[in-house]
């Protein structure tokens, strides 16, 4: 029987209290995550797989599923891009599953289904979100960002999927129209009762029903809900007792639609014992339940040190320059943008920051056909340098870059065993950056040119990715 | 080969390099070139000029520029090299001459940044990876390492700022004819740390222009030719990805100064050269020049910025015009405008801002990330 060997989650280090939302110059109190300006779906989707993946061989991995309702693009594949900056095997079979909140189970349950069926060994799912609220309403308010992935294998050391209840729902609650920008709801009574209460307690009763002698109420539920207060009576109508449902972290993370509950399932496997279940309930369309039972305690926790790693935004100016809410003097210009002929050349050192070494040792970024130290041509090997760390080299603090938080902080890094790269830097405070500053790496938007999104590599502090 | 003493300059011209609102690149090529040609006393140039040389960062059509404004139909050369360009334009006119292939060549730098509607370089993103920093960023990546390896500081830049700003209000053609105090420079806006807003260039429009003939025909033009005693130019490594960079010098202004004094034959550029224009894009490139190019030790400039060294009543003056912090910095014509500077300060005719009994001078452009720098030493005997 398949199940999960492993999972990772990333939020984005920013955080927006509600309060600085509100216009007030005020600290602490409930707040929410925001995706940065250089981050989307994608960027939190490759840090979450890599959390997931630290130390593991990527090569089995036959099966990639990312799920998401805020896609970079309406037409080009995200799995694939994924898949090209974790360096998956080019014979892996990648899809995208969108358009509902409840994404995050149906990939996870495709790749069960992939695994129990033996099609492949291993399979990669993803579920990140980050989906905009119109500014100043209740969705901007109560939404939040992130990311959770989880490895399935079979016979999996962690967790084995025993089953799910399905129960699909046709209204018109929450929506976004192809082009729209902003996530719409009808009125909030309407949506809570029928767009989540009613599919979600019919899954969650097909699921009890179904593993009735599975003893139910011991389960753990990590259970999607638009909010709180909704969460809560889903957790009534089920009569789940005290600690039975994970909380919902609405006052630190938000609600982070398809991955709320993947987060919240993250979660609760952080702090499992052996045969403790776990059941997940996602909504959207209707609702969906899956139900785990723990083989062993995780290894470390996923969840808290994600919730820890945390930097304040300060004023609401910086919130809407990031998630560009203004009008710009000098808008993004909708041409070309960068060449797809030079990025399909150069994509293995874009989304892998892959270099080469030469054969008398030295390491190259970007690659080149003659070696900066002894001049031999054509005698490389690649190596990827993502996942090494590094120092900075010089730095400096770029204020006339154009970009919507400056200054921009930009460095010579030097990475370990490896060549030295010229990046910016991310998830940092300017006051933070100096000389010999131990950095890793991290998949990161670098610019919008085309308005397109364009990836590459920021460093980023070490102590922010323990 | 050394070029030394094959080439002359009989002639010398310089727009006003300022935001020339009113004038286009035609108008500014033309206004130095003419006052070159008078300077050598060229009256037919279609009779005295065999060729031309120009230079030009951002013109999309350099060549086309110069002959239709001139109406000078002859080869000509396009050179471009970065913020070197102006330089490396005079080099090739000198390589020309010294070959053989012509006798009297005309060299003009110029830009015309300022119809593009934004201050500063253009940030433009096309490729992935490209430069993830503006200009001040990629020169201001030394300051960090220097700082920390010699306790110099912002406060000594802003002290090359305000003598450049001093030297500036002495030169007629310059662009900003303000005196500035430290405390002023230090207070300005940030571009780049550490550079604030008096720390970088000011980026203007202008041309400037010299006519470059053969040793023997130089007395046929004007009775105190301006000889070149060399002029070089060296490359680097790109610094950022550069496995051995220490981030206290630029490479390429070391590389080039040992040619360029091989050339002229120099062994002691601080007492042999009485004025030197260097390149001071950003303050900061200034004080390292000082010392890669040998006139000072490594790690000495905060002493010598202290004492007044290099400003018009020190040792060895520098940017006596202002440099390209206040004479302005319209790219391809600034090597050739420290060129106009240097004859004239050899030929004692530098007004207000001469440096008494000048009998060699340097000239220095540095350019990319920076990765190309281009050296002239001229001399009056």
């Amino acid at each position: 029987m398949s199940g999960i060997a492993a999972y990772g989650v990333h939020l984005p280090i920013h955080r927006l209290p509600l309060a600085v939302l509100a216009g007030k110059n005020k600290e602490g109190g409930p707040e929410r995550t925001v995706a940065w300006a250089d981050e989307d779906s994608v960027t939190m989707a490759v840090e979450a797989a890599r959390k997931a993946l630290v130390g593991r061989d990527r090569d089995g991995i036959g099966l990639l599923v990312f799920a998401t309702t805020t896609h970079a693009f309406a037409e080009k594949q995200g799995a694939a891009l994924i898949a090209a900056a974790l360096g998956l095997p080019a014979q892996v079979r990648t899809a995208d599953v969108g358009h509902s909140l409840r994404g995050g189970a149906q990939a996870l349950g495709a790749a069960f289904d992939a695994v129990d069926a033996g099609h492949v060994r291993e399979a990669l799912v993803i579920v990140s979100d980050c989906r905009m609220g119109a500014p100043g309403s209740d969705l901007e308010r109560s939404g939040g960002d992130g990311a959770a992935a989880f490895l399935v294998t079979a016979e999996a050391p962690l967790a084995t999927f025993i089953g799910s209840a399905q129960e699909s729902q046709e209204l018109v609650d929450i929506w976004r129209r192809a082009g729209d920008r902003f996530t719409h709801g009808w009125e909030e009574r309407f949506t809570t009762s029928y767009g989540y209460l009613e599919p979600a307690v019919a899954a969650a009763r097909s699921l009890t029903d179904r593993f009735a002698d599975l003893d139910p109420a011991g389960w753990t539920w990590a259970a999607s809900a638009p909010n709180a207060r909704a969460l809560g009576t889903f957790a009534g109508k089920m009569k789940l007792g005290e600690g039975r449902v994970r909380p919902g972290l609405y006052d630190r993370i938000g609600f982070a639609g398809a991955a709320q509950a993947p987060l919240l399932l993250a979660g609760a496997l952080d702090e499992a014992q052996p045969g403790d279940r776990i059941a997940m309930l996602v909504h959207g369309d209707g609702a969906e339940a899956l139900l785990f039972e723990v083989k062993s305690a995780a290894p470390a926790a996923a969840l808290q040190p994600a919730l820890d790693r945390r930097m304040p935004v300060r004023t609401l100016a910086s919130y809407r320059r990031a998630r560009d809410l203004d009008l710009s003097e000098y808008p993004a210009v909708d041409d070309q943008g960068i060449s797809a002929t030079i990025h399909f050349r150069e994509r293995a050192e874009n989304l892998r920051l892959q270099g080469q070494r030469c054969a008398c040792g030295e390491p190259q970024f970007p690659k080149g056909r003659v070696c900066i130290r002894c001049g031999a041509k054509d005698d490389f090997t690649d190596e990827d340098f993502a996942e090494r760390s590094g120092q900075i080299v010089t730095y400096t603090l770029d204020a006339f870059f154009p970009a919507p938080d400056p200054p921009t902080p930009v460095a010579v890094v030097q990475v370990d065993n490896g060549p030295r790269i010229y990046m910016q830097l991310a998830d940092i405070a300017a006051s933070e950056v100096d000389i010999d500053l131990k950095v890793r790496f991290a998949f990161r938007r670098i610019h919008q040119a085309g308005r397109r999104p364009n990836y590459f590599w920021k460093a980023v502090p070490e102590r922010s990715l323990s | 080969m050394s070029l030394k003493d094959k080439a002359a300059i009989v002639g010398a011209g310089c727009s006003k390099f300022a935001e020339n609102w009113t004038s286009d690149a035609q108008d500014m090529i033309v206004e130095a070139v003419y006052e070159a040609y008078a300077d050598a006393g060229i009256d037919e140039p279609n009779r005295q000029i065999d060729a031309i040389y120009c230079g030009s960062l951002y013109s999309l059509a350099g060549p086309v520029d110069v002959s239709e404004a001139l109406k000078l139909y002859k080869p000509l050369t396009s050179v471009y090299n970065y913020c070197a360009t102006g330089t490396e334009t005079v080099r090739a006119a000198c390589m020309a001459v010294a070959a053989g292939v012509y006798d009297t060549v005309l060299a003009v730098g110029y830009d015309k940044p300022k119809d593009r509607g934004v201050s500063g370089p253009p940030v433009t993103m096309r490729g992935v990876r490209d430069l993830p920093a503006t200009p001040a960023g990629w020169f201001a990546l030394a300051a960090a390492p220097y700082f920390k390896a010699f306790g110099a500081g912002r406060e000594h830049l802003a002290q090359i700022a305000v003598k450049n700003h001093h030297n500036g209000t002495l030169a007629p053609k310059s662009f900003l004819k303000k005196e500035i105090t430290v405390e002023e420079a230090l207070g300005a806006r940030m571009i780049s740390w550490p550079f604030g807003l008096y720390d970088c260039a000011a980026q203007t429009d202008g041309a400037a222009a010299v006519i470059v003939t053969r040793a023997d025909l130089a007395r046929t033009f004007r009775p105190d030719p301006i000889w070149v005693k060399a002029i070089v130019s060296h490359c680097s490594p790109n610094p950022h990805t550069d496995p051995d960079h220490d981030f206290l010098r630029w490479k390429a202004t070391e590389s080039a100064a040992a040619d360029a004094y091989r050339m002229a034959g120099i062994d002691d550029p601080f007492r042999q050269i009485d004025v030197a224009q260097l390149h001071d894009c950003f303050t900061l490139t200034e004080l390292l020049s000082y010392e890669d190019l040998g006139f000072i030790p490594k790690g000495a400039a905060k002493e010598h910025i202290e004492s007044g060294t290099f400003t018009l009543a020190g040792e060895l003056p520098v940017n006596t015009d202002g440099g390209l912090k206040t004479f302005g910095h319209p790219t391809g014509a600034s090597g050739v405008r420290m060129m106009v500077e240097n004859t004239l300060q050899l030929r004692g005719g530098a007004g207000a801002r001469q440096v008494k009994g000048a009998t060699t001078a340097l000239s220095h452009n540095i350019g990319g990330y920076p990765t190309g720098c281009a050296i002239s030493i001229l001399g009056v005997e």
